[in-house]
């Protein structure tokens, strides 16, 4: 045996501890590890649908934002389920194909200018590739509306709290003023 | 060294200790445990990590109906603070708010609502009316009146009238207003209502309830009620909330309701079941068909298949074939696919089966065949295409292919469609010339469809090496190109446009001569075009100073012109208007000139007179002188 030559000797007292830490060590290496990857993972923005519309109208259908106290405020909105999406990551692009039917509840809700709830709809539906559905809700302004700017928002998804995730990439939201 | 060994695990764990492994999870909490509304609820969320994602929000109410929803992208970690003004309308009780963040699970709290019952101050502007005030009111009165009240109230209120009159009330107000009050009333009372109102009204009404209310009172009403209501709500545009209504539905309740119903709305009914949820769909179809198997009466049991049967006739194949596989994929329940395809009309079958086919559940579809009748499959399997039933073959089991009916060669040739252009509703013959090229006679069913459904079959038998031609005749009212097809021979016909209807004109009114003695013909002319797109027949009318004078009957070819001539004579001077449809003339009848004095038979009178005297004379003279 040479002077370079090092020999450790391992009884198994050693082989015990050594097995040990080794055991500590890579746990907390795959703890850190994930949490880690889950921290930097990219945004699943891949939604099926999309509120492709929506807006304020008047009874007989036509678009408005205007509206006098007395009158009734209809909201529409369009649903639709898209076939394909491209998502942009900072590093990368996503495509997803969809395929089947999505099954969703569409929320309409309604914020005075105080952001106090006056209107809240709610329908189940079922959507297609490729396939569209219309939603609306009738709002009459009574004298306990004051005026002012009031803010619809659109959302939908998959189902209610507490199993329920979004379907639409955001929330969709507009404004009408009620004189 | 035993020492150095615990000091190591020690360290060991001290260091792992420390280590953040995974995320807690959020929490949430309200700044109190008790609000009234108006009152603003500052919402404590904690814990949040996921940036990038939704944060979402949703409030229950009491009765566990959805009644706020709001959805936050995360921007920022840690704590949020959510502050929400409670609505002057939410019942009172326990709220519940859930709160989730992205995928993960969702957390939740509650708060108690109060609604404090307050008696209307002395000059109040709000007093509530007793059910005795609204009695003696007009209904238009009382709605307005209860429209400005708490919809509890009003509900208390109208729970006390008669029901005739909480009917007509609620006729008069708000879809959304009556839904309100209708969920604060009791089941009972608010079934009664429904029941009675006029059906628009109750499916707009149930239209609003939460999904549970709706089911709590469409189960308390008669199958028969439910089912007009649906009928009117498939009529309104309403299918998919009532289709997800009747899918929460007791199964053999909402079986009742579809058997109540008329086939075409059941159908459309039955199509939104599927969108909704397959699987309930699929197992009330199922429990409607079993609802035979509750009747002793034979008569009564095939009623019900054959209603079910003609209900999934007016749905569309494919969602029809999504049903039947499900419902094949039930447990024990391929033979009630089985049943109600027997029971439909052999070319919805033979699409269905067609379709069913192109899906790729085989497996599905030879466990239904081996669930037919001898009879039927004898029926079946000859008219299905030769490509469907090589498809279909390996996947039956050997008692069902012993079953099958022997099939000979055939060969199919020589597709005739007569004419190829008709008019709308005109007869087309369509025919094919089947050649058994086998050893022996044997049946052959021959498929014709049109537009790619089965219009009808054919069954023929022939001998070994004989032909024969087998024809079929459809008439379309449809303007349009239908294409034709005969066990894979294909050809077309068009359909036109039915020609206009004759149609007539007048023109070139001439009057002849204008002028004419008393007693005199006139001759009136006027050309007669038909202008329209079929040959036909009319009566020309000639009016005479505005009355009908005489009338002539014509019959004219599309496109074509004849002339009607009319003689007129008038034995009195004036002038006379003449009439043919919108055209107008006139002529004049003048009295004649007075013929000049006649004295011929004076001159010859008195001539002879003289004559006469001269001879008189001269012989009287002659007698005198002898």
């Amino acid at each position: 045996m040479d002077d370079s030559t090092l020999v450790f000797t391992i009884d198994v007292k050693k082989l015990v501890a050594i097995f040990f830490l080794a055991s500590i060590t890579i746990v907390t290496l795959y703890t850190y590890t994930t949490a880690l990857l889950a921290f930097i993972a990219p945004y699943p923005g891949d939604y099926p649908l999309d509120v492709t519309s929506s807006g304020s109208y008047t009874t007989d259908n036509t678009a408005e934002s205007s509206f006098t106290r007395g009158e009734t405020v209809r909201i529409k909105a369009t649903l639709e389920k898209g076939t394909d999406y491209w998502t942009s990551y900072p590093d990368y692009t996503s495509y997803t194909s969809f395929s089947g039917t999505t099954s969703y509840r569409v929320f309409i809700t309604i914020l005075d200018l105080n952001n106090k709830p006056v209107k809240f709809y709610t329908s189940t539906g079922a959507l297609s590739p490729g396939e569209s559905k219309n939603y609306q809700t009738d709002m009459p302004t009574t004298s306990s509306f004051t005026s002012g700017t009031y803010t619809a928002q659109v959302l939908a998804w998959s189902t209610g709290l507490p199993d329920g995730v979004s379907e639409t990439p955001t929330v969709t939201e507009f404004t009408f003023t009620i004189s | 060294m035993n020492k150095k060994y615990l000091l190591g695990l020690v360290l060991g764990m001290l260091i792992s200790s420390l280590v953040p492994v995974h995320a807690v999870g959020i929490t949430v909490s309200t700044d109190a445990a008790e609000y009234e509304r108006g009152d603003t609820i500052n919402i404590q969320v904690g814990g949040i990590t996921q940036t990038g994602e939704f944060l979402y929000l949703q409030f229950k109410d009491p009765s566990n109906n959805i009644k706020w929803v709001k959805q936050y992208s995360i921007s920022a970690t840690g704590t949020w603070y959510i502050n929400f003004i409670i609505p002057s309308d939410w019942n009172g009780g326990t709220w519940t708010i859930h709160v989730k963040e992205g995928a993960s699970t969702a957390v939740s709290t509650t708060f108690e609502l109060n609604v404090p019952v307050v008696s209307p101050a002395a000059g109040s502007r709000v007093i509530i009316p007793t059910p005795d005030d609204i009695e003696d009111m007009t209904d238009l009165g009382a709605a307005n009146t209860l429209a400005e009240l708490d919809p509890e109230d009003s509900a208390d209120i109208l729970s006390e009238v008669t029901l005739e009159k909480a009917v007509d009330i609620l006729e008069l107000m708000d879809p959304t207003l009556v839904t309100q009050i209708l969920s604060e009333m009791d089941t009972d009372t608010a079934t009664a209502i429904l029941e009675l109102m006029n059906k628009s009204k109750a499916v707009e009404a149930i239209a609003g309830l939460s999904t549970d209310s709706a089911v709590s009172i469409l189960e308390d009403m008669s199958s028969s009620d439910v089912a007009g209501l649906m009928e009117e709500a498939v009529k309104s545009g309403d299918v998919d909330q009532f289709s997800e209504i009747i899918n929460e539905m007791d199964e053999d309740t909402a079986a009742g309701i579809l058997l109540d119903m008329d086939p075409e709305s059941g159908a459309d009914l039955v199509v939104g079941m599927a969108q909704n949820n397959l699987n309930e769909a699929a197992k009330r179809v199922e429990a409607a068909v079993k609802k035979r198997l509750g009747e002793t009466d034979p008569a009564k049991a095939q009623e019900i298949i054959d209603k079910i049967a003609a209900t999934l006739e007016n749905a569309d194949t494919d969602t029809l074939v999504d049903i039947f596989i499900e419902i094949a994929n039930l447990p024990a329940t391929p033979s009630t696919v089985a049943t109600v395809l027997e029971a439909m009309e052999l070319t919805k079958t033979l699409d269905v089966v067609s379709a069913w086919v192109n899906t790729g559940s085989l497996e599905e579809l030879a466990e239904v065949f081996s669930y037919m009748s001898d009879g039927f499959l004898d029926t079946l399997w000859p008219a299905m295409a030769s490509a469907e039933r090589n498809a279909l073959f390996p996947y039956l089991d050997s008692v069902t292919v012993a079953k099958l009916p022997q099939m000979g060669e055939f060969q199919v040739s020589e597709l005739s469609v007569s004419p190829a252009s008709v008019q709308a509703g005109a007869v087309v013959t369509i025919s094919v010339k089947v050649s058994n090229t086998g050893a022996e006679a044997a049946s052959y069913t021959a498929v014709l469809k049109v537009d790619g459904s089965t219009e009808a079959t054919k069954t023929v038998t022939i001998n070994a090496g004989q032909s024969t031609t087998v024809s079929w005749t459809t008439s379309k009212t449809t303007a349009k190109t239908y294409s034709v097809s005969v066990d894979g021979l294909t050809g077309s016909f068009t359909v036109q446009a039915p020609p206009q209807p004759a149609a007539f004109t007048y023109s070139n009114l001439l009057v002849n001569p204008s002028t004419v003695e008393t007693g005199s013909p006139v001759t009136v002319t006027v050309a007669v075009s038909n202008t329209g797109g079929q040959s036909g027949a009319t009566t020309v009318e000639l009016k005479v100073n505005g009355a009908i004078a005489d009338t002539k009957s014509v019959t004219i070819n599309a496109g074509s012109s004849t002339t009607a001539t009319f003689t007129v004579t008038k034995s009195t001077a004036g002038t006379y208007t003449i009439g043919v449809g919108s055209l107008t003339g006139s002529f004049t009848v003048q009295a004649p000139p007075q013929p000049p004095q006649d004295n011929t038979m004076m001159y010859i009178l008195a001539i002879g007179v003289v004559l006469v005297a001269a001879i008189g004379y001269y012989l009287y003279s002659q007698r005198k002188s002898q």
